[in-house]
């Protein structure tokens, strides 16, 4: 599988980072694509390869300004996957970050960390 | 809010394909970002495109340059400042109303009447004089603004004041870009001075801060929600508005788009943006598929009787649900627009043909 999965970042699409090597993987910006299950579809199946090969210790970055509901939906259908990586032994913990004044970003931090069972960072930054 | 002002303002606008009416507070970082939203939503109109930006900057500058403030705050509440574009066919309105200290009407009167008995060459002599000599106010330009605007569109100026009290009266000026077809066109209803009087009183009424009509599609989405972010932060004495509303509003427009059933070709849809009670709410409405109504308004009804506990369990549900069809999605966002509105989401539903029926939302945040 490839290294690096890189997506630069739209008005109104994510950037995405994933690099296995420098052990980075984020996810920032605005995510409000009309079709997100289209736009999420490479960057899970990215994910479904990744964990089946993790690193040892992985830490999921997510730091959003603007999104749709859809793309909520598909960022947990993302993190659901990444609950997998527990199962080999690895170690995987997520980091959301916010903006002190956003009171959705903070919510809907909330609201994944009571849905999800791995590590999950409330950050703000 | 009621949901049926969706449908009364869809009606009232008409054949429009394209309208912008916006109310509130200007100023000239806005002139850009409006530009954007009208050029995104009018399509293709390239023998217009220079002329028309050219005008709609002008116009919207001449709001902010020539506009008097009440010394009586209230005023400004009950009378804001309006600009408006509305496009029928290949025929575009331009329109602005702000108030004017009474003590300068009948020199911006007898300056328009003599602006509108120009012929096109006594226009541009009066433009080079006016360019080389600063005459008429102070704020500069010296009417230059309204010569040019004389100068590109293809009507008068047409203005009127409605008198407000002793000091003010509002102002209304209008300008046309483009002719109708008469052989052609002949149901074309022309929007008039008279009308847009209406609609800007009816608008305050309602407390309606702005509406925009047409098609829904994401280029022409993002400047609009760009737009209501600015213009809310730009109006101090307005509630803040959080990020919690710009997911809302995000949720709306898009389901415009996703869901809007076309109707003479075009996915067209109401957006309408309220402030009452220190409330912002947001109405929108669109054709639907006469088949899809009743699995809608079941929904609908579903979501309407859930507590906030059973909204969050079948937010939970379908989140984790891993079909992705537009259908689940849909379902989402509707459940999202109920978990964050301060009341029950309200709606209804319009026959309007035998396929189609027109379907307005309201949502208070």
């Amino acid at each position: 599988m490839e290294k690096i999965f890189k997506l630069e970042g739209t008005e109104d699409t994510p950037q995405v980072v994933f690099d296995i090597s420098k052990n980075e993987f984020s996810l920032s910006g605005r995510s409000l694509p009309e079709d997100a299950a289209s736009f999420y579809k490479p960057i899970i199946a990215w994910i479904a390869n990744y964990i089946k090969n993790p690193n040892p210790s992985t830490e999921f970055r997510i730091n959003l300004e603007y999104f749709n509901s859809s793309s909520v939906k598909q960022i947990m259908v993302l993190l659901i996957q990444l609950e997998e990586i527990t199962k080999t032994g690895n170690e995987i913990k997520i980091v959301w970050c916010y903006n002190e004044n956003d009171d959705l970003m903070e919510i809907k931090g909330s609201e994944f960390k009571s849905i999800l069972t791995i590590p999950f960072e409330l950050v703000v930054c | 809010m009621n949901p049926e002002l969706s449908y009364r303002f869809f009606k009232k606008l008409g054949n429009d394909h394209f309208s912008l009416i916006y109310m509130g507070e200007f100023d000239d970082e806005l002139t850009s970002t409006l530009m954007r939203l009208s050029e995104a939503g009018i399509g293709d109109p390239k023998i217009f495109k220079k002329r028309l930006s050219f005008l709609i900057a002008e116009c919207f500058q001449n709001i902010i340059r020539h506009a008097d403030k009440p010394e009586i705050v209230n005023i400004t509440n009950n009378k804001p400042k309006m600009f408006l574009v509305r496009n029928i066919g290949n025929v575009f309105y331009i329109g602005s109303t702000n108030l004017i200290e009474n003590s300068k009407s009948t020199g911006l009167t007898s300056k328009l009447n003599s602006i509108n008995k120009f012929t096109p060459q006594e226009l541009k002599a009066d433009y080079l004089n006016a360019l080389t000599n600063n005459g008429f106010t102070e704020k500069g330009g010296g009417g230059l603004g309204l010569i040019e605007m004389a100068r590109k569109s293809d009507s008068k100026l047409e203005f009127d004041f409605e008198f407000i009290n002793y000091f003010l009266s509002n102002f209304f000026m209008q300008i046309r870009l483009g002719t109708f077809n008469e052989e052609k066109e002949d149901n074309i209803d022309t929007v008039t001075l008279k009308s847009t009087k209406e609609l800007y009183n009816a608008m305050v009424q309602e407390n309606i801060l702005m509406i925009r009509k047409g098609d829904f599609s994401q280029h022409a989405i993002l400047p609009l929600i760009e737009l209501i972010e600015s213009n809310l932060d730009l109006n101090k004495k307005l509630p803040p508005f959080k990020k919690k509303t710009l997911y809302l509003l995000i949720e709306v427009l898009q389901n415009i788009s996703k869901h809007a059933k076309e109707n003479n070709g075009i996915r067209e849809g109401i957006f309408m943006i309220a402030l009452k009670n220190n409330r912002y709410t947001l109405n929108t409405g669109n054709y639907v598929d006469i088949n899809d109504v009743e699995s809608l308004k079941n929904e609908l009804e579903n979501l309407v009787s859930l507590d906030k506990n059973g909204l969050a369990e079948i937010y939970k549900k379908r989140i984790l649900n891993k079909e992705t069809d537009q259908a689940g999605n849909a379902g989402i966002g509707l459940i999202e627009m109920s978990k964050y509105s301060s009341e029950k989401l309200k709606y209804q539903f319009t026959p309007y043909s035998d396929s189609l029926s027109f379907f307005s939302l309201s949502i208070t945040v």
